[in-house]
């Protein structure tokens, strides 16, 4: 039995076809595998860097379901590959592995995901990538600095149905100082710097309405930074409302350290307005308050951040964006500048 | 008169109305084996979004949807969703990201009846005039506005 439909066909457990679309990758239902990913290229020139066109991902997904209870998931890609500065990087250096997990559905309402995964804080670091987010520079607050934005390990989420309003919780255990698959590789030092030691956080989303849905979350970690390896505590709220292609996207989160790393608040609020011809115009502002510590800065006071930019979405799998950052007291982090990026699914 | 009434253009207008009526009901459906006694809206959405992902019975939900210009699906989304179909795309943008593939899309209320009717997990929705005896209504949704279509 095979039903052929606009670019999408569906067969039964016996059929081997299998079909490709822009965006939603190349689908064989006979095995409930589907493959695909995404690509960007970005240009930027910032006060303090010179001018840098990048072939920022080529990044390859690849999701099989053999049982209807479970779910394999991987992403790999080639990071920053190209550079206009400093030429074609060495494969392996490039070469990430993103995610690899398992989903086990235990039920229709709770779930076990083993594995590597996107920390679950926020709105923004659980899908990051160029085609799905509004601007090619990143908030602060959601960057591996503030919390490491991958986690090893378990994680358990159980979906409630409360008066016809969504509550997920999810709870979930990190070691990655003996899971994470990237610290067998030879360029370990680029990673294991910005990634967990151990931590324990939990995620709860609560839908309000088809427009609202607002997330708590809270983390207790410590990273595996030489430096940085002491007790961080962190809590976290975020908001996203959509309607009529009006988007209002805020997140928040203050982070403790009682040794040496002291405390931080940080986080934006974004607005996307639609001008017509799939043409967005999208503002942000950021904040960031307290001691931060990245690779090469050690910074202790109030930072303001301003992005201006539009965004061009002919199609749902194509984005064009084009955007200026500007701020106060933001050289040290994030220096002032201009961006522009092309992305799409594939 | 009646010589006139029996003119080919009117006999053809005439047909034309037969053919179309106006309906305010979308029935949701099951086969009617389905192990699915009764859903609330939220579970359906969820099972279009793909975010509950098994029936009752452990089974995998297949849900169907129609072409995303079908009036149906229009009505549908808006209902259920709230967004058009072309809305929901950078929904599915990010389910893309975690792996996960939007539901089917089949050609025709007929078609949504042969699949459902012979496969107990799927899940699709028809007009009310297209409702035989393959199949199971497990919602029906009204319609503030009402939608011109065909019928068989």
């Amino acid at each position: 039995m095979v039903f052929l439909i606009s670019n999408t066909s569906f067969a039964d457990d016996n059929d081997t076809t299998y079909t490709y679309r822009w965006g939603r990758g190349l689908n064989i239902p006979a095995f409930n595998l589907n493959l695909g990913g995404y690509s960007g290229i970005s240009f930027e020139h910032t006060e303090s860097d010179p001018e840098a066109v990048i072939l920022d991902d080529i990044s390859f997904f690849v999701s099989w379901s053999p049982h209807a209870r479970i779910r394999f998931f991987s992403e790999f890609e080639m990071e920053n590959f190209i550079s206009s500065n400093d030429g074609v990087a060495n494969f392996w250096e490039s070469f990430n592995l993103e995610r690899l997990y398992v989903d086990f559905l235990v039920s229709d309402s709770f779930s076990i995901r083993l594995g590597q995964f996107m920390t679950p804080v926020g709105i923004w670091n659980k899908n990051p990538i160029m085609p799905l987010v509004w601007t090619s520079s990143r908030p602060l607050v959601t960057k591996s600095y503030f919390f490491p934005s991958r986690t090893n390990g378990l994680m358990l989420t159980q979906q409630w149905i409360i008066n016809n309003h969504n509550l997920d919780i999810s709870i979930y255990l990190d070691d990655s100082n003996h899971l994470d698959p990237r610290q067998v590789n030879h360029h370990q030092s680029t990673y294991s710097e910005v990634a967990f030691k151990q931590a324990i956080g939990t995620s709860i989303r609560y839908k309000v309405n088809h427009e609202l849905d607002i997330g708590l979350s809270s983390l207790v970690f410590k990273k595996r930074m030489e430096l940085q390896q002491t007790m961080n505590y962190l809590i976290g709220l975020d908001l996203f409302w959509k309607k009529n292609g009006y988007e209002l996207q805020t997140e928040w989160a203050y982070r403790y350290a009682p040794e040496r790393l002291g405390n931080e608040v940080s986080g934006y609020i974004q607005g996307v307005i639609p001008l017509g011809n799939e043409i967005f115009a999208v503002e942000r502002y950021e904040l960031l308050s307290g001691q931060h510590q990245d690779f090469y800065t050690n910074f202790n006071g109030v930072t303001h951040i301003g992005v201006s930019a539009l965004v061009w979405r002919p199609f749902f799998f194509l984005v064009l964006k084009a955007e200026y950052r500007f701020g106060h007291n933001n050289k040290q982090l994030v220096p002032s500048g201009f961006f522009s990026s092309i992305s799409v699914l594939f | 008169m009646i010589k006139q009434l029996l003119h080919p253009f009117f006999i053809i207008v005439l047909l034309g109305f037969n053919a179309t009526s106006l309906a305010d009901k979308i029935l949701v459906i099951v086969a009617k084996n389905s192990p699915v006694a009764k859903l609330t809206r939220q579970q359906l959405e969820n099972i279009y979004r793909k975010k509950t992902i098994l029936n009752p019975n452990n089974k995998r939900w297949i849900p169907l949807n129609l072409l995303i210009d079908d009036q149906l699906r229009q009505a549908f989304s808006k209902k259920i969703f709230n967004q058009h179909p072309e809305e929901m795309e950078s929904f599915w943008n990010i389910q893309y990201f975690n792996g996960i593939t939007p539901p089917y899309v089949v050609s025709s209320n007929e078609a949504v009846l042969r699949f459902v009717s012979s496969t107990p997990n799927a899940i699709g929705y028809i007009y009310n005039c297209y409702l035989d005896k393959r199949v199971r209504v497990l919602i029906r949704l009204n319609f503030r506005n009402k939608l011109t279509h065909s019928c068989p």
